[in-house]
């Protein structure tokens, strides 16, 4: 019997609920709920015995319309969970650097607004990851439920960034790419996923393949739809954050192959 | 007969003003030589009572300057301990006239340091402000790198404030032998070892500290001849003394010689304000009902009182954070959010209170 998962995510959820139908039938090898909410509304969902729930009606709506039929989520009903995005990803981290650069990267960006210590550029990093909904939602679940929660952070946004010098944030980005700085936001992206990572909690690696250098190749992005409706309306042209179908399957190839190789036991709730 | 009493306000008669009045509905206390408000650029540096100052300023709407501001959305206590929003930069807390002189001239290249780094289990921190990198640097140039970016911003704080305020902590100081640099804390204390070779004492007179106040406010306005200051005195007694006296007697000297001194400013330079803060917390007359039990620290009811005085003297009690339509921060001196924390008794980063480990 295949395991039943579920999955909780906020507009990048988009992408695993369309990306399932692309996956193959070999690599369907459990059983996927999907409960979620834009922007960060999951953070209201809270524990009632095992079953967790939002006092907001719109999430609850939200939840009703992308599971096909629960407003809640039962705990007790599956096996495995997986957390998508939900304030954590490398791209989140790394937008510290907008501000705040450590000293190691302070010949590779220079004109930083503010130098810091590679300690605290760490700490926040590994704090604020600690802190978001996906990594408080994973302990939780694991502590109420005793089941496994495999997290799968925000996605490296896409190349079509670099060609767009109107984007607010291009010059960043473009600084992101050279080598020695995508050197050290992998070994950042790696530490902080340890940090936040405990037997029970594991923090996925956006699939080798989707990347083209640091970021997300452009093929990812293109057509990816809003969580909203019937996950039929596009996200703007220029929306470079929010990845397709593609992507979203490339992920759960990932996870069933995780599954397969490396399983993880419930613990004892 | 004709006496010079009849024609002094309410405010001077003990039997008027004083006598049956408390901390909190004393009035008149304090007349304001200049007025903030809240566009007023404000810089604050002290000692570790100071840190409330800045802290409830900014929570109160008045535009704090910070060139060393925080990352957004980072946890509260995790800023406070890298020295982040407590001051108008990352200086730590400076407890002494002369150490505030000393980082005004070396943040303008006319003081250089000496023995200024550091090290404690193999880590190596700037000395004259340990307390902001907890974990220490991973190298002495790790140290001299932020430190030159630290006195950019102190440059900046001091060409762009239109008002400093500077609360004066201690007499009592470490220096090193050779160059008379003024650290903040004793070696051995956060970092560093003592080496009675390398560090001496000295509790500044008076004299010296007049001298150094004076040195300092002239040089401020010699940068910017524009800026006011408003000077304080921390009320927070030494949490321990190296002068050989009972630690009573040496708080007294050292709160009593700053007071004088910022009087003495106040008198000769009129950009210069007094604010009564020790007054209102450490005076005969409010009766320690400010303090905590160990009538040291300051209840998070007293920094209240504090603040509301200087608040409504300048007209600036109730004043929204929120609601300041029009409020113009120098670009970059004042980040648009700050963590939220709690509204009482925030814990002071405070390397003086940490020599109470020594006490057996």
């Amino acid at each position: 019997m295949s395991p039943k998962i579920a999955f909780i995510g906020n507009s990048h959820l988009a992408a695993f609920k369309t990306g399932w139908k692309q996956l193959l039938s070999s690599e369907r090898t459990f059983e996927p709920t999907f409960f979620g909410a834009v922007k960060n509304t999951l953070k209201t969902l809270r524990f009632d015995d095992d079953i967790l729930r939002s006092s907001d009606p719109e999430v609850r709506a939200s939840l009703l319309r992308t599971s096909g039929g629960l407003d809640a989520i039962p705990t007790a009903d599956f096996d495995f969970f997986v957390l998508v995005a939900l304030g954590l990803g490398p791209g989140r981290q790394l937008r510290l650097l907008e501000t705040h650069v450590p000293l190691s990267l302070d010949d590779a960006m220079p004109g930083a607004p503010q130098r810091v210590s590679d300690t605290f550029f760490a700490r926040v990093i590994t704090d604020n990851a600690s802190r978001s909904t996906a990594i408080r939602l994973a302990r939780g679940i694991h502590r109420v439920s005793g089941k496994p929660v495999y997290v799968f952070p925000q996605p490296m946004p896409s190349t079509a960034i670099l060609g767009d010098r109107l984007q607010r944030q291009w010059s960043f980005w473009q600084q992101l790419a050279s080598p020695r700085v995508r050197a050290w936001a992998r070994e950042q992206q790696l530490a902080v996923g340890a940090a936040v990572s405990t037997k029970a909690i594991i923090v996925m690696d956006q699939p080798a393949h989707t990347l083209e250098g640091q970021l997300t190749a452009a093929r990812f992005c293109e057509s990816s739809v809003r969580l909203t409706g019937d996950l039929d309306r596009p996200h703007a042209e220029d929306d470079s954050f929010h990845m397709n179908a593609a992507f979203g399957a490339a992920c759960l190839a990932d996870l069933s192959r995780r599954l397969v190789t490396n399983p993880i036991s419930a613990a004892p709730a | 007969m004709n006496s010079p009493y009849t024609a002094q306000p309410r405010r001077a008669f003990w039997k008027l003003a004083a006598e049956g009045a408390t901390p909190a509905d004393v009035e008149d206390l304090y007349t304001p030589r200049f007025l903030l408000d809240r566009t007023t650029k404000v810089a604050t540096a002290g000692s570790c009572f100071a840190q409330h100052i800045g802290i409830n300023l900014r929570r109160s709407g008045v535009n704090v300057l910070d060139f060393e501001p925080p990352p957004q959305g980072t946890n509260e206590a995790l800023l406070k301990a890298y020295g982040f929003g407590l001051y108008s930069a990352r200086y730590g807390n400076i407890y002494h006239v002369r150490q505030f002189f000393q980082l005004l001239q070396e943040a303008h290249g006319e003081f250089e340091p000496r023995n200024a780094i550091w090290e404690a289990r193999g880590r190596w921190f700037d000395a004259l402000r340990p307390s902001v990198e907890p974990d220490g640097l991973a190298s002495q140039d790790e140290v001299r790198i932020l430190r030159r970016s630290h006195l950019n911003a102190v440059r900046r704080i001091v060409e762009s404030a239109d008002v400093f305020i500077f609360t004066m902590g201690l007499t009592e100081a470490w220096m090193d032998a050779d160059s008379d640099t003024v650290y903040p804390t004793a070696p051995g204390t956060v970092c560093g070892s003592y080496d009675p070779t390398r560090f001496r004492f000295h509790n500044f007179s008076s004299t010296e500290l007049a001298q150094d106040l004076r040195a300092a406010l002239t040089f401020l306005r010699r940068m910017n001849p524009a800026i006011r200051v408003i000077l304080t005195v921390s009320p927070v007694p030494l949490t321990a003394t190296a002068s050989g006296r009972h630690v009573v007697v040496a708080t007294t000297y050292s709160k009593s010689a700053l007071r004088a001194v910022a009087g003495e400013a106040m008198d000769r330079f009129d950009f210069v304000d007094y604010f009564p803060s020790f007054e209102l917390v450490a005076s005969h007359w409010s009766k320690a009902r400010l303090y905590e039990p160990n009538l040291r620290g300051v209840t998070p009811d007293g920094v209240a009182t504090v603040m509301r005085h200087f608040l409504t003297a300048n007209g600036l009690l109730g004043v929204d954070a929120q609601a300041l339509p029009g409020a113009t921060p120098a670009k970059g001196a004042h980040p648009k959010k700050y963590p939220k924390g709690k509204r009482s008794g925030p814990r002071d980063v405070c390397e003086d209170q940490l020599l109470e480990a020594f006490a057996k």
